[in-house]
């Protein structure tokens, strides 16, 4: 039996803790990985899509702190403590119940191709978590970041807005 | 037939719809198949170049390794083509590099950051060769020969007299001779679109001895099953294709010239001996994939004086960039436009496909017809000019009505066909009057409003093609002792709803709740062959064997009852998920009385493809000029579409408002090319601009729903409206420009700088 030194940090994904060694070795964490690659391949949460790796397209996105981030564009790292919620974080655990704005997005059909979807509804969880009566544009301006090429443009945000228009007035 | 509809327009959420936004959709890059290994390309610096040495050596050295490939490695018979036209020419890996970007090795390592380090390693030496760029360098006398099998760097077609492009008919001159106006239009595209679907390529190919599996981000596996068969000298049954969700494709996913990535992968994973993953990054999807066909044309169109067509000739080059695929299809399909833009059956078309040393164009949404409409819609504008005629009024007199007779070039043995789609002039005029465009429209070269700098002018496009019924389709459909149904189809589901139509057809004709009806995977071993969902005809012709299927079902569920409960096959109905007695109708059966589980029983739709139907989408617009900055914005944006009968209203909602990339390909979007070796310069979402979510014009659209409730040729009326979708804004902009500032912009896109110096010239003129 050997002994080593080992440095790791600390996430929270979807209400359940996370340790990830760091370092080169096998099983270890590469000091240069991605947030979403650490998400995709180690957590297995592949809800989240690789678009751009460039942070342009806004199909990465998830929760970190209360902000969207693009996941492509954070290094791991520098998540030591983090809170990080993701698409597949957004449901009821215990009963799998849709949130109110997935459900939207289900009734109104505010995607086609559907690869860009779960970043848009990162982006506008996270902007009604700050501002739960947003206009619609403050939702434009919030989804700015996220690339639709099929042209959810309109029936994207029709949801928000009916999610939003929805819920109990301020 | 005016039957109340129980499924087909009913709102249903799609079948994905919890998939997608709780993540669980399943694309192909979140697949890992056990011992996957990761698939790199080593791609050329050059434009065009000889490899004359290159040592793998160090790379295949390098730990985490499995293979690498060179041309060497490549079997003679392997090669980048779909067997049909083009002769084949060009391989997988070749000697000679034909663009920048070319593959010159493939590494294949445990994983993907290994690969890349490998290929670093591997060193290349190239004689550099004298390249060509354009259509007209390609074509010049002493141009630099690409191909051996190109002589003059022209693809012709592989079977003369056969699948020619050029066709001739009527009489071009007496038309000509009873024109009021005639215009000729030197007309081109060379922007470099491109579709750039959120998702970039991506296959997993895994070989079980001679079987091989492709599990990709494919748009119409069964039509590309046949094109890697072809590519890789094998027969098709070895080949399993399986598309789970497919993160767009606009045309480009189709690999139907440009069948590279799951050919790559397909011989990295033979090399490696394990299941390879290839993965375009962004920057190789713009760059290294395909784009929109460069193409030029030169029209004459002559207009009597009432505005009908009189005669018109077309002579189109298409660049097929490095390697010829699909540029001589899109060609012909882009003739399709000429029947719906211009009532004339005088023409002449001439079409050839050149080569040149750039990343290939291929198949993309509007297959040919986007480009051969924006060309001939400028002709008309012109046309339009000069008789002083309001383009709503020649579009309502030239396009098809329904039973109309017209030339499809696409038919060489039979051309002349009916229309079997509605009256599209009905359309225009609808869009039309939705738009308001009697109280817009001031006349040519009017704007609609002055505010200081900025100018305001109303414009129309119209686009579309003339046989979305053709080619092939399959569907079987199953029904298990317990009363469900499985469809069997190859049909993806990559963003249009297609799955969920069929679902809807087949509900609607078994008389069964939706929600019993469930579909296969798009697999081509669980599915019979399809020509697949494109060009606008799944809903119409893959929605027919969807029926057929369904029909076949029913007779074979009868025949069966005639058999065991002793009452002929003509006495019995299906309803409800019972069977009825015609003759008895108090005589119910259920189908356990048939069917003891676990059994099933299955009908087979063919549907061999027709000729005889049209499509046709309008958009008018109204653009902002401002002639201090050269801005050009569309302030309103009015679509027209005729859906015969929605199937599902949501998605179809989808589909109307999905014209961005029309609107963006005139104003916005380009691939911009280095002059000296055409080198994409813009192959990020970054440098290459799209339409953002607070960046959207004011919309409305019309749909029409002609042939819902009616008799019609079409699968509970409906036909498809989506692929035009993107191909009359680029028209449409370009008269709302000409009637805001008076000019007649030329070249995609009309950026600010583009207009603001053909702003000063007029201005220079005028003083």
């Amino acid at each position: 039996m050997k002994e080593k030194l080992q440095q790791w940090i600390t996430l929270t994904v979807n209400r359940k803790d996370y340790e990830i060694p760091v370092g080169n070795g096998s099983g270890e964490m590469p000091a240069s990985e991605t947030l979403a690659h650490t998400l995709r391949e180690r957590l297995h949460l592949t809800g989240l899509k690789l678009g751009c790796g460039q942070g342009a397209c806004g199909c990465c996105t998830v929760i970190m702190d209360g902000k969207a981030v693009t996941s492509c564009m954070t290094l791991t790292v520098e998540c030591d403590g983090s809170c990080i919620t993701t698409i597949e974080g957004l449901a009821d655990p215990v009963t799998g119940d849709l949130s109110g704005l997935q459900q939207a997005f289900v009734d109104n059909c505010g995607f086609q191709c559907g690869f860009c979807t779960p970043g848009i509804i990162m982006s506008a969880e996270a902007l009604l978590e700050k501002n739960p009566h947003p206009s619609e544009e403050e939702v434009r301006e919030a989804l700015a970041g996220n690339f639709c090429r099929c042209g959810s443009h309109y029936s994207a945000v029709e949801c928000i807005m009916d999610y939003v228009e929805g819920r109990e007035p301020k | 037939m005016k039957k109340e509809l129980k499924a087909v327009g009913k709102l249903k959420n799609r079948l994905i719809a919890e998939d997608v936004v709780t993540g669980r959709a399943m694309f192909t890059d979140d697949m890992v198949l056990p011992g996957m290994a990761y698939g790199k390309v080593l791609r050329s610096p050059h434009p065009h170049a000889e490899i004359v040495r290159i040592d793998t050596e160090k790379a295949k050295a390098y730990p985490g390794v499995f293979c690498v490939q060179t041309y060497q490695d490549i079997p003679d018979n392997y090669y980048i083509t779909n067997h049909m036209t083009p002769a084949c020419h060009s391989h997988p890996l070749n000697k000679i590099v034909q663009y920048v970007g070319d593959a010159v090795a493939f590494v294949t390592a445990e994983t993907e950051a290994i690969a890349e380090a490998a290929m670093e390693l591997i060193e290349v030496e190239y004689r550099l060769l004298k390249p060509v760029f354009t259509i007209d360098e390609a074509l010049k006398e002493d141009a630099p020969q690409l191909y051996e099998e190109f002589p003059g760097n022209i693809a012709p077609p592989i079977f003369p007299g056969l699948d020619d492009l050029d066709f001739q008919v009527g009489d071009v001159e007496k038309g000509f001779a009873e024109s009021e106006v005639i215009v000729e239009v030197d007309a081109e595209i060379h922007s470099g679109h491109n579709a750039i679907p959120a998702e970039a390529p991506v296959c997993i190919a895994q070989w079980n001895g001679d079987i091989l599996t492709i599990y990709g981000s494919i748009a119409s596996v069964s039509n590309c099953q046949t094109y890697v068969a072809a590519s890789l000298d094998i027969p098709y049954e070895q080949i399993r294709m399986v598309a789970p969700c497919v993160g767009g494709s606009f045309g480009t996913k189709l690999f139907t010239g440009n069948v590279h990535p799951p050919v790559y992968a397909a011989i990295m994973a033979k090399g490696a001996r394990r299941p390879v993953k290839f993965c375009y990054t962004k920057e190789e999807h713009f760059a290294c994939h395909q784009t929109r066909m460069s193409t030029q044309a030169h029209i004459k169109l002559g207009l009597k004086k009432d505005g009908l067509a009189s005669a018109i000739t077309v002579e189109q080059y298409a660049d097929a960039g490095a390697m010829a695929g699909t540029q001589e299809n899109m060609l012909s399909v882009g003739t399709a436009s000429l029947p719906l833009l211009c009532k004339t059956d005088n023409k002449i078309y001439k079409g050839q496909v050149v080569l040149t040393n750039k990343v290939p164009s291929g198949s993309f949404r509007g297959y040919g017809y986007m480009e051969s409409s924006a060309m001939i819609n400028r002709a008309i504008m012109r046309a339009c000019i000069k008789l002083d005629l309001d383009p709503v009024e020649y579009f309502k007199k030239n396009v098809l009505r329904h039973g109309e007779r017209y030339f499809n070039a696409l038919n060489q043995k039979e051309p002349w066909q009916y229309n079997a789609s509605p009256d599209w002039n009905v359309m225009i005029e609808a869009a039309a009057e939705g738009f308001g465009w009697k109280d817009r429209f001031k006349g040519w070269g009017v704007p609609t409003s002055v505010n200081g700098s900025k100018r305001r002018g109303v414009g129309i496009g119209v686009s579309g093609h003339s046989d979305i019924g053709g080619m092939a389709s399959n569907t079987n459909v199953t029904m298990t002792s317990a009363g469900g149904v499985i469809i069997h189809t190859v049909m993806t589901e990559f963003g249009s709803g297609v799955r969920d139509v069929y679902r809807k057809i087949v509900a609607e004709e078994l008389d069964i709740p939706v929600e019993r009806v469930q579909l296969s995977l798009a697999d081509t071993s669980a599915a019979p062959l399809d020509f697949g969902s494109v060009a606008s005809r799944s809903t119409y012709a893959g929605g027919s064997s969807a029926l057929r299927a369904a029909k076949d079902l029913k007779k074979n569920l009868f025949e069966l009852a005639e058999e065991k409960l002793g009452i002929p096959a003509e006495d019995w109905d299906f309803k409800g998920g019972m069977l009825h007695r015609i003759s008895n109708p108090e005589e119910v059966h259920d189908i356990h009385e048939l069917l003891i589980y676990p059994d099933s029983i299955s009908g087979a739709g063919h549907w061999p493809g027709v000729d005889n139907a049209t499509i046709l989408h309008t958009q008018l617009v109204e653009v902002e000029v401002d002639t201090e900055t050269g801005r050009i914005e569309v302030v309103d944006h009015f679509g027209g579409s005729d859906a015969g009968t929605i199937v599902n209203p949501r998605a179809a909602y989808n589909q109307l408002t999905s014209f961005f990339p029309g609107i963006d390909v005139a104003i916005r979007e380009e691939t911009v090319w280095d002059k000296w070796d055409y080198k994409v310069l813009s192959p990020s979402l970054i440098e290459y601009k799209t339409r953002t979510f607070n960046d959207v014009p004011h919309h409305d659209h019309i749909c029409l729903e002609s042939t819902k409730g009616r008799e019609s040729d079409f699968p509970f009326g409906a036909m498809g409206i989506g692929e035009p979708l993107i191909s009359p804004s680029g028209p449409a902009i370009t008269m709302a420009v000409y009637n805001a500032i008076g000019i007649e912009l030329e070249e995609y896109p009309y950026l600010p700088a583009k207009v603001l110096a053909a702003w000063k010239a007029k201005e220079a003129e005028n003083k």
